[in-house]
């Protein structure tokens, strides 16, 4: 009934501000094996720093989600190295890995990715089982978190009995529930209307202003302009980086 | 605990989803169901069969009249000259090879005035060879009758349950009423002998259609000193004996015939047969019966195994991307193990009593709606293996392919459909 990890999901630790939550050097990332391999990812070197919010974007098949699954540890890059939060973990497997997962970033997907038998309360709760978090405080910060992306008169909704754009709240409110250093989402509004995405990336910049640092993948230049920065991905190369922050030296940035 | 929340999660998924949890024990009670089912009435019917072999007696050895050697085993015609006597009977009943032996004076009578077929037989026959009552008992001493249920139907107006305990007058004649002959013919015969009046104690069992012992069934029993009276004479037409065991069966005939042979002066005027013949003839039929019912249930386990393996493969694939969202909200592959393995382990010790349950169930309502299926006999190491095997087989292909998607990194696992 121990209730160790009692963090909200907004709480960062002092001086976040000027570090980096993300710095990938020289990532790549090969699909396949022998003939018929796929360079997905040709050496990406990226700075994020904490607070920051990014809009990734590029053409179809750049590599953008590529890049986002092995930003959110969803994949095992083929080189380079990634430290998360101050943590090194291009080198992390199997539990290590896991728990690098469930404590740093919040995944967001374009297909939401819900469980499809469990209320949105339940989903929400998940990867708090993981975190091993007592029952009643799972409860309690579930419904928080739900609360908090507007869905507190929905808590034990299934899915099916939820639209798009809610569904998509949960998902949220789930990506969150652990208190990550990190926010990725692929094409977050891809299956939504465009009012329904408006009120989507409210809830982002909500996030956003209360500390959150964010990294957005999207087609739209309307979702692209809500972030402080854009960076352009093309044939797995980043190839263009703009409105950084200043004062941070990302070497390849502009690199083609 | 972690390790309890993650059960207590399994456990509200498969409760919350109370058709996809039986539709995924189904494949293990189908196949423990039909494992059991198809053992239990192939038992049944093997102890069925060799049920009616020991009903027939597998250690008696017959004595005839006249020598085998003499007539080339003409034992039956010589029925008229038989020399054997009940104190030949007496005689091999005292040997210590044997555990029972009777006369058996076969003779017609008339009872109440009709013809009926009467085997006179010492009290200890029915060990020889049991014969099962319908009610009453077997006979025991003089003036009593144990009716044929064919004959205490034809004498008390198809209510033969009323019999035991009524009297009837009993008449022999000097000859055996001959088999099959009409009882208007067979009234006719001259009646020589006094009319006594007869006790019925005992109604032998009704026996099934076309079972082994029916013939047996067909007669009236006295005794024997109450037959050879009937028939005027002195000597018996058959001595049964059971040996005390299928070992003894050899040593009993050697020494039943030294001893009638010394009785008879040294005269080897009957012949001693053993049930060696259709004994093995029995062995054979049992021992196939009994390859093949081991086939049976080979086959069952093999088919609800494949079922089994079946149901849960496809499961465990739909839930590839249940197991990439788990992952990917920091699940370690552990946890989805541990996830599916308690899942598994619940579904198949369910899904295997439930199985146990049907197949008993069926195995004892199949014979009762079937009349011509024996009843099933139980083997609790049968039904412990079809559980085992079954929940083995549930547990592993509920667990195996888990694991593997567990292994795939997140991303891999979300893909699948
Ligand atoms: N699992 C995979 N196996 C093989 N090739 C892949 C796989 N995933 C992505 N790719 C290839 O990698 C490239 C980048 O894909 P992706 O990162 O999905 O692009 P984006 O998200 O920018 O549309 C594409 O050429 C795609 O075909
Ligand atoms: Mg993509």
């Amino acid at each position: 009934m121990q209730s160790t990890k009692t963090r909200e999901g907004t709480e960062g630790g002092a001086g976040r501000a000027s570090r980096a939550v993300i710095e990938a050097r020289d990532l790549t990332k090969v699909y396949g094996r022998g003939e018929n391999t796929v360079e997905a990812l040709a050496g990406v070197s990226l700075a994020v720093e904490a607070g920051e919010w990014v809009s990734l974007i590029g053409p179809s098949g750049s590599g953008k989600s590529t890049l986002m699954n092995l930003l959110g540890l969803l994949d095992r890059p083929t080189g380079g190295s990634y430290n998360l939060g101050g943590r090194e973990v291009s080198g992390l497997r199997g539990g290590e890995l896991s728990r690098a997962r469930r404590d740093l970033v919040g995944f967001v997907f374009q297909s939401y990715n819900l469980l499809p038998g469990e209320t949105a309360l339940a989903n929400v709760e998940l990867p708090m089982v993981y975190a091993d978090v007592g029952r009643k405080e799972r409860r309690r910060r579930a419904t928080e978190a739900l609360e908090r992306v507007g869905l507190s008169g929905r808590l034990k909704h299934k899915p099916t009995e939820l639209s798009g754009g809610q569904m998509q709240r949960v998902a949220i409110a789930r990506a969150l529930v652990n208190g990550p250093s990190l926010l990725l989402a692929d094409e977050p509004t891809g299956n939504l209307d465009s009012k329904t995405s408006e009120e989507i990336m409210s809830l982002f910049g909500e996030l956003h202003d209360s500390g959150v640092t964010i990294m957005v993948v999207t087609h739209e230049a309307e979702v692209a302009e809500r972030g402080d920065r854009t960076i352009e991905i093309r044939d797995g190369r980043i190839f263009g980086d703009e409105g950084r922050s200043p004062g941070r030296d990302v070497e390849n940035g502009g690199r083609r | 605990m972690k390790i309890l929340r993650i059960i207590a999660m399994g456990l509200r998924g498969l409760l919350g989803k109370p058709l996809r949890t039986a539709l995924s024990a189904l494949g293990i009670v189908i196949g423990v169901a039909s494992v059991v089912a198809l053992t239990s009435l192939g038992n049944g019917i093997r102890d069925s069969v060799s049920g009616q072999i020991t009903d027939l007696g597998p250690n008696i050895v017959t004595v005839s009249p006249g020598s085998e050697s003499a007539d080339g085993g003409g034992a039956i015609d010589a029925e008229m000259v038989s020399t054997l006597t009940p104190q030949d009977t007496r005689n091999v009943a005292a040997l210590p090879s044997v555990k029972a032996a009777s006369s058996n004076a076969a003779t017609g009578a008339f009872v109440d005035g009709k013809g009926v077929q009467l085997s006179g037989v010492d009290p200890s026959y029915d060990e020889v060879r049991k014969v099962e009552l319908a009610s009453g008992r077997f006979v025991e001493g003089g003036g009593e009758i144990v009716l044929s249920h064919a004959d205490a139907e034809k004498l008390f107006g198809g209510k033969p349950e009323g019999a035991v305990g009524k009297t009837l007058p009993v008449g022999g004649s000097a000859r055996n009423v001959p088999e099959g002959l009409p009882p208007e013919q067979a009234q006719d015969s001259r009646q020589e002998r006094p009319v006594r009046e007869y006790e019925v104690v005992g109604v032998v069992a009704s026996q099934p259609e076309g079972g082994l012992v029916q013939a047996a069934s067909a007669v009236s029993y006295v005794t024997t000193a109450d037959a050879l009276e009937l028939s005027g004479s002195e000597t018996v037409g058959q001595i049964l004996v059971a040996a005390t065991g299928a070992g003894a069966v050899g040593e009993a005939k050697a020494g039943i015939a030294s001893e009638i042979r010394a009785a008879h002066g040294g005269q080897e005027d009957f012949t001693v047969e053993t049930q060696e013949e259709l004994l093995s003839t029995f062995s054979q039929i049992t021992d196939q019966l009994n390859v093949f019912l081991a086939g049976i249930a080979g086959i069952s386990l093999l088919v609800g195994g494949i079922g089994i393996m079946n149901i849960m493969l496809v499961s465990v694939a739909e839930r590839t991307r249940e197991i990439g969202v788990r992952k990917a909200l920091g699940a370690t592959d552990g946890d989805v193990l541990l996830q599916f393995l308690f899942e598994a382990v619940l579904l198949a010790t369910l899904g295997g009593l439930a199985g146990v349950a049907l197949g008993v169930g069926s195995s004892v309502l199949l014979p009762v709606l079937i009349s011509d299926l024996p009843a099933a006999a139980f083997a609790t190491t049968q039904i412990a293996l079809a559980f085992g095997v079954s929940a083995l087989i549930g547990v592993l292909f509920g667990v195996v392919p888990a694991y593997r998607s567990a292994r795939l990194a997140p991303v891999e696992a979300l893909r699948r459909e």
